[in-house]
């Protein structure tokens, strides 16, 4: 099936949900998008300076949320629009929702 | 709250920059396809006809409702004067000139004119395949369903993704939506094929592509909403028709047009919904409808 998560970006629903996990892997997603390696990606870059046109940030952010195992508000990426904001907001909401 | 920085403007200018502007032609753009589409057509209008492009997704209120599952917060009327006020603040609302709206822009632009006093009204509106707010054309909210909406959503990321008019499914003899309410099924076939054909980049998922088609859906709802909650008026003005061989709506009647203008003419161009914006011949025939009639030299 082309949705199943390959081995290296699958989450198990045991796997503590933090800042850092996420940033990690928006960091080697979209380094793979780009073509690049994912040091060169900046994640205090906005999301619409990199060079993925519209249509490939709405499939990474489907991709996320597949990841994740819940879903995001569609404005998600509007008020958070770095890696490192995202990532502190989505590890935040998990918190609030385990607490 | 998202950090301030600057947005790209609501106005954007394309076309003559060679020489001195003595006609234009303003366009209503309602997103879904980048604003950038229209060089083209810049390019292929008569020498002097400036082009200048009203971006509704750079409003937003509008571009917040299709993130937001359709919410709507702004109506046609106040899209449209929002519309005119950035025309006039920049100068471009003095005669010659002609206006024109692709799709959910034409309904816009319909608006807009009719807000215009006689001094700044345009010579004609050229609608490029759009659908009239008026009963029989709003459609019911359950009525924009995924049979309707993802032969649709294919056209529009082959026009996107620069792919052929065969790169993504045109139909979906089955049906769309599966049993669940879901169409995941339809969704697989326009994943494959789209890897095929190179419109989806090499290691697109599913729930990739889901997202994409989610928010394309949500961009439909909005703007049918928004339709549904407007009570449009004849604007008097000539009304220009403009339909691609393949349009979103295959009935011979002129999208519901006639209820609203009694000047209205139609014509054809090649292409669909979406690559009417890019098809040489199709920008030609635009063209030619919207550039405005020289004005004579004086004396």
């Amino acid at each position: 099936m082309s949705d199943t998560p390959s081995a290296q970006t699958a989450r198990t629903a045991a796997e503590p949900l933090t800042a850092e996990a996420v940033q990690q892997w928006l960091l080697e997603k979209v380094a793979h998008k780009l073509g690049v390696a994912p040091a060169e990606v900046d994640p205090e870059q906005y999301f619409d300076e990199f060079d993925l046109d519209s249509t490939e940030a709405l499939v990474l952010s489907g991709e996320l949320e597949d990841w994740l195992g819940f879903e995001l508000e569609t404005t998600a990426l509007w008020y958070h629009p770095t890696i490192a904001q995202l990532a502190l907001y989505i590890a935040e909401k998990q918190a609030e929702h385990a607490a | 709250m998202r950090p301030e920085r600057p947005r790209p403007e609501i106005v954007r200018a394309f076309g003559d920059g060679g020489g001195p502007e003595t006609a234009r032609v303003l366009v209503v753009h309602p997103g879904a396809l980048p604003a950038a589409h229209y060089a083209g057509l810049a390019r292929s209008l008569p020498a002097g006809t400036g082009l200048h492009v009203v971006d509704l997704e750079q409003v937003p209120e509008y571009f917040r409702a299709a993130l937001d599952s359709g919410r709507v917060t702004t109506s046609i009327d106040r899209l449209a004067t929002r519309a005119a006020e950035e025309l006039r603040a920049r100068g471009l609302l003095s005669r010659p000139w002609n206006l024109l709206g692709w799709s959910f822009g034409g309904v816009v632009g319909h608006a807009l004119a009719g807000l215009l006093d006689g001094g700044e009204r345009p010579g004609r509106l050229v609608l490029l395949d759009s659908i009239a707010p008026v009963p029989g054309y709003v459609q019911s909210e359950e009525a924009i369903g995924h049979d309707m909406a993802l032969p649709w959503f294919c056209m529009y990321l082959a026009a996107k993704r620069g792919g052929g008019p065969d790169a993504l499914p045109a139909e979906f003899p089955d049906g769309a939506e599966g049993p669940d309410g879901r169409p995941d099924a339809a969704l697989e076939l326009v994943l494959h094929a789209g890897l095929d054909s190179g419109v989806l980049r090499p290691g697109t998922t599913l729930p990739g592509l889901r997202k994409v088609y989610d928010t394309y859906l949500d961009g439909l709802r909005r703007n049918n909403r928004l339709a549904a909650g407007h009570r449009p008026r004849p604007a008097g003005l000539p009304l220009v028709l403009l339909r691609p061989e393949r349009g979103l709506l295959a009935t011979p009647d002129p999208l519901g047009w006639s209820v609203l203008g009694d000047d209205l003419s139609t014509g054809h161009t090649p292409g669909d919904h979406y690559s009417m914006l890019r098809e040489p011949e199709a920008l030609r025939r635009i063209a030619a409808a919207a550039a405005p009639e020289p004005v004579p030299a004086p004396g």
